[in-house]
């Protein structure tokens, strides 16, 4: 809200400086966003009145102007507007200013003649009116400064005011606060209109036929209405807060507006139909052209005051333009209603309409106000524009609304106890005084009497506040609570966090995106017409590409690998502890952990070149990271070869069959890891290569083993070493192989590893070397060689039958 | 013969200064002390002497043999320090060339501020809570004293979800959810993901809070003041300014927002703060006796305070960080930098 001080000036005294008011509201629950002076930049600016000008010698469009600047002295100033004239007045920039445009003033010759100064046209003053010709004033005396000839010596505040303090969308709401901060006093009178038309009744009629809606509806009548400007008194008002003057009827509205906080409509009684208005619902299909000239259809939810024949304003939002005041005018119906702000907001934001009016309207508008506005509203309308007011008012008011005071209590002990410091009854007494409010002490419980202008007041913890705040956040100790409870992390989180710590330190950086995604994600990531694309929409998205809750982390990583590719970052490795949702009622909410690897993992140097990520990269990311979350023995098994359905499973759309693996926990798909399938990779335009994992960490978690490691004794006997290059066929598992050596070595055999894989021209066709290293040893003895042969010999005779030989 | 036993060690000597390698060294070694070498064939005619004289000549040629044997190994050490002297120099690397850079991952920004304040907290005794992200409208706007209709519900643009859910704007609606398993005292912090229809560089619809709640018997404002200002002075260092400042939220009254002296300024006013010289870093205030009612505490018995900080807005603060998006979009060359 825009507060000039000039205005403000009027209800409240302000002994302080424009930063010191700005400052205190700030520190008592009014933030003050902006301090601006409306005459920055016209500090050297004066009336000047044009006495004599003559043709310049040397320039056909320049003049040569003797302007007059009263006390400041007569100045020669040469001037090329086409609108100077003698005996006009014009606003007369001396040397040493400097404007608002950046132009600054200096002594000058032009085109040999000198000039010192300059007449302005309104761009170069800051002001509105474009640069055809000079400012010209009226109302002025030469020698004035321009700010006070235009009313712009004044300060404005642009305050936020919060949604519990509607109430101070109006100057007289902002003169209580700052009395009440200031300690100053109050300068409100009560507006007394003369009355002197023919009594309202007969002439006019208003019914409210959705009391709901509009708890109270007060109307007066006006004749003998004469439309012209306003006076510049109100004008500059309107225009220091932001608003445009039009004609003073409208103008009186507005001002009235800002000044109580209350909307008002004018009614062009003479274009009502029926001699009166109704407020209602809209019916169905009914339409109506606002004033900013757009046809606006409404539902049967909306409030509408309409005359006997058709729509004549959207309630509380914008009137039509069939009977809108105009230069015409003489008769007025004036309307001062209190409408629910739900109504309106709601109807506000399907017609994607807003206005001044709605806005107070939507905060809520209390209906005491409209009583008192309205009479505001007379006698500005009798002053300014002649109207006669027609006896009596028309009030219709819900009898559902109370328009008493209410009554709160508040002890000394309640406000010691809560705030945790030390006021004294003197000191709270002082703060109900400043902030107007009626208020009796037994000794130690306070009896408050709420007006209905500060219904914000709803309880005693709304009392506190009001104390707290004039009293001083400030003042108020900083204390540490004493306690005995104890601080701990979520044990969940601190379990994610230990595969968070093995990512990173295998060099994986970690990722987060939105939780929201577009459906052309999934397309992209080949999921569409699988269960991942059932996914929870949202209602009122911003854009497609953030309409979804994603139902798989992949989409988002793929998007970030492309992403980082386009900004030429060909080597990435990344990982997101994320959410996926499902639909459902609720829905559901899983934490899941996505993997994507692009390019290289180990980083090249001059020693050697690191080879891109391949499946087993991955595989090997994604045992370290099951090690490090403490969950053992999971099975792998093709994608293709899992039974049943699950959503981990259908992300095998997206990823190459021959090169991607299910992680099993029993029939439990818990995890998904592989290359992206060519179509995938195409469809994002990236590398084949690329390979990503999800793993599902509410299933991993009821896995985990919470048991600490035992300490094994260290071996005190030397182990021996075997290694065995064997011929495998292609179609047998390296897991099969290793699977039979480990159960036919028996529990001497410590420690299998495979360290060559060869397939090639040296070895059969169909078949492949695979070259195990096998460790051997005891906790009791050094074993002899005999027994490992016997072992070995036993493990070969296993493997033979499957075809295996040794190389 | 003791002529030729003399001859032969200076001969040996002269021979040895000049060997220049461990093989001539071992040649020389050969020829003067080996079994058919010079020293030993002159002591062939030793049975020829007079028996008297033997063990003269016997002595002096062992004397002779260990001088021999020591200037051999003392001329082997130092021909062997010669090698090794030139193998060093051989073996000279560039110490300029660049060391095996280990790939090491960057942690995210965000979670590098939730983690330090987490840290804090629960160092002042809070435990961490979660809640869900997809909420209804009771959790999320009815329990924490925003009614259907209440102008609040502007102040936080809401998507909405079919079947009447939405995403939480707020973290707020964990302190509901924990109030509801636990009976008092309370004292949590829960970080998580909010939404809001709202898009700039400035605004995120999806971005992360720290919600804070304590709940006891005689909780008062001025251990909210103490213990934010703990926090904050933890966070942005000791000497940090803090002002409380009235304001307004649905589900604590009196509230307080909560503001730092600027990070870029000092408080002398500049572009960031908008010349106000404070940044706001922080919403709180004393839990309404509504919310207390909703959850079945009793207000006249119990009471807190409530706090709540967006994690994004202090990492902007903390790693001048102009634009809020790059948080999300993932880019090496941004997540790389922390």
């Amino acid at each position: 809200m825009l507060v000039p001080l000039n205005w403000l000036r009027k209800y409240v005294d302000i002994p302080v400086s424009p930063q010191e008011l700005a400052d205190r509201l700030t520190m008592a629950g009014f933030e003050v966003e902006e301090v601006t002076y409306l005459g920055r930049g016209l500090e050297n600016v004066v009336v000047g009145k044009i006495v004599e000008v003559e043709k310049h010698p040397q320039a056909d469009r320049l003049s040569v102007c003797t302007v007059d600047a009263g006390e400041k002295g007569t100045y020669q100033v040469v001037c090329g507007a086409p609108n100077v004239e003698a005996g006009k007045l014009g606003a007369l920039a001396l040397p040493g200013a400097k404007l608002p445009s950046g132009i600054e003033i200096r002594e000058a010759k032009i085109r040999g003649v000198d000039s010192s100064g300059m007449l302005c046209a309104p761009d170069e003053l800051g002001l509105p009116g474009g640069h055809e010709g000079l400012l010209l004033l009226e109302d002025a005396h030469p020698g004035q400064e321009l700010t006070a000839a235009l009313g712009l010596d004044d300060w404005v505040l642009d305050i936020d005011v919060l949604p519990n303090r509607p109430d101070c969308l109006s100057m007289v709401g902002i003169a209580r606060e700052v009395a009440a901060v200031l300690g100053t006093d109050l300068k409100l009178s009560e507006p007394k209109p003369k009355e002197e038309g023919e009594p309202i009744e007969g002439r006019a009629t208003v019914e409210v036929l959705a009391p709901d809606l509009c708890p109270r509806y007060v109307a007066r009548f006006f004749t003998d209405v004469k439309v012209g400007p306003s006076p510049k008194w109100m004008a500059q008002c309107l225009q220091a807060a932001g608003m445009r003057p039009i004609n003073n009827v409208v103008d009186i509205t507005n001002f009235v507006m800002l000044e109580y906080g209350q909307p008002l409509h004018a009614f062009d009684f003479d274009k009502l139909e029926g001699g009166g208005l109704i407020v209602r619902r809209a019916k169905p299909g009914e339409s109506m052209v606002t004033l900013d000239g757009q046809k606006r259809e409404f539902t049967e939810e909306m409030l509408l005051i309409a005359d006997h024949d058709s729509p004549a304003c959207i309630a509380g939002i914008m009137g039509g333009d069939r009977v809108e005041v105009d230069e015409g005018t003489t008769t007025i119906l004036l309307e001062a209603a209190s409408f629910a702000r739900g109504s309106v907001r709601r109807t506000s934001r399907s017609l994607g309409l807003s206005s001044e009016s709605s806005q107070r309207f939507g905060r809520g508008v209390d209906p005491y106000l409209p009583a008192l506005a309205i009479e505001r509203a007379a006698e500005l309308l009798e002053e300014l524009c002649g109207a006669k007011t027609a006896k009596g008012t028309i009030d219709l008011l819900s009898p559902a609304v109370d328009l008493g005071n209410k009554t709160l209590h508040i002890t000394q002990d309640y406000i010691r106890r809560v705030l945790g410091a030390d006021i004294s009854s003197s000191e709270v007494g002082s703060i109900f005084k400043r902030l107007d409010l009626e208020a009796a002490y037994d000794g130690e419980r306070w009896t408050i009497s709420i007006p209905p202008r500060r219904r914000d007041l709803e309880d005693k913890c709304d009392l506190l506040e009001e104390i707290a705040r004039l009293w001083g956040f400030a003042k108020i100790p900083a204390t540490l609570p004493s306690t005995n409870l104890q601080g701990a992390p979520d044990e969940k989180q601190a379990w994610e966090e230990r595969a968070s710590r093995s990512l990173l330190a295998m060099g994986l950086t970690e990722a987060m995106s939105y939780n929201f995604i577009g459906p052309s994600l999934l397309k992209k990531t080949n999921l569409q017409d699988t269960p991942l694309a059932e996914a929870v929409k949202i209602t009122n998205p911003l854009s497609d590409e953030q309409s979804i809750m994603r139902t798989t982390v992949i989409p988002s990583l793929l998007q970030a690998a492309a992403r980082n590719r386009a900004h030429q970052q060909e080597d990435l490795a990344l990982f997101e502890l994320g959410k996926t949702f499902q639909p459902g009622e609720p829905p559901k909410e899983r934490r899941a952990l996505g993997i994507v690897l692009m390019g290289r993992l180990n980083l090249s140097w001059w020693r050697c070149q690191e080879s891109p990520v391949d499946f087993f990269t991955l595989k090997g990311v994604v045992e370290r990271c099951l090690a490090a979350l403490k969950v053992q023995g999971l099975q792998i098994a093709r994608c293709g070869e899992v039974e049943g359905q699950s959503r981990l499973l259908a992300l095998a759309r997206a990823l190459h069959p021959g090169r991607s693996a299910a992680l099993l926990a029993g029939e439990e798909v818990v995890g998904i890891f592989g290359q992206i399938s060519p179509k995938t990779a195409e469809l994002w335009d990236l590398p084949r290569e690329v390979q990503v994992a999800e793993l599902d960490l509410e299933l991993l978690w009821s896995l985990r083993s919470e048991e600490t490691p035992l300490y094994q004794q260290l071996p005190r006997y030397p182990h021996s070493l075997r290694d065995l290059a064997l011929l495998v066929p292609d179609e047998t598992p390296a897991q099969k192989v290793e699977e039979i050596i480990c159960s036919e070595g028996g529990e001497l055999l410590e420690k299998i590893e495979l360290f060559d894989l060869y397939a090639g021209s040296q070895v059969p066709a169909g078949m492949r070397s695979l070259a195990f290293r096998l460790q051997f040893g005891s906790k009791e003895r050094t074993i002899q060689e005999q027994e490992i042969e016997e072992l070995v010999a036993k493990i070969l005779a296993k493997l033979a039958e499957l075809g295996i030989t040794l190389r | 013969m003791k002529d030729q036993i003399e001859k032969l060690h200076q001969k040996a000597l002269a021979s040895l200064a000049e060997a220049g390698s461990l093989k001539e060294l071992e040649e020389l070694r050969v020829r003067f002390l080996g079994k058919k070498g010079e020293l030993t064939a002159i002591l062939r005619g030793l049975s020829q002497l007079p028996a008297e004289e033997r063990p003269k000549i016997g002595e002096l040629a062992n004397q002779v043999r260990d001088s021999i044997s020591k200037t051999i190994s003392e001329k082997s050490e130092e021909l062997k320090e010669e090698i090794l002297a030139r193998e060093l120099e051989k073996e000279k690397v560039d110490i300029t060339l660049p060391g095996r850079p280990f790939p090491v991952g960057s942690r995210h920004p965000l979670n590098q501020v939730l983690d330090r304040i987490k840290e804090i907290f629960i160092g002042m005794g809070y435990a961490v809570a979660e809640g869900p992200e997809i909420e209804t409208d009771y959790y999320n706007f009815e329990a924490l004293n925003v009614p259907a209709d209440h102008p609040a519900r502007d102040m936080q643009d809401t998507f909405y979800l079919p079947g009447g859910y939405l995403l939480r704007t707020q973290t707020s609606p964990v302190q509901v959810r924990t109030m509801e398993k636990q009976e008092p005292p309370v004292r949590i912090i829960a970080p998580g993901a909010v939404y809001r229809c709202d898009a700039d560089i400035t605004h995120s619809p999806m971005f992360h809070q720290v919600e804070g709640l304590y709940v006891d018997e005689n909780v008062t404002f001025a251990d909210l003041k103490g213990t934010l200002e703990h926090f904050l002075h933890q966070l942005f260092g000791k000497n940090r300014q803090v002002r409380f400042r009235p304001s307004f939220f649905p589900f604590t009254e009196p509230s307080a927002e909560v503001d730092i002296a600027c990070l870029m300024c000092g408080g002398s006013g500049c572009r960031v703060c908008k010349n106000t010289g404070w940044l706001e870093i922080l919403g709180s205030g004393m839990v309404h006796p509504k919310v207390l009612e909703k959850v079945n505490y009793d207000p006249q018995k119990v009471g807190g305070f409530a706090f709540g900080m967006g994690v994004e807005r202090i990492a902007m603060l903390l790693y001048g960080i102009d634009d809020i998006r790059l948080f999300f979009e993932n880019d090496l060359r941004f997540l790389r930098q922390f």
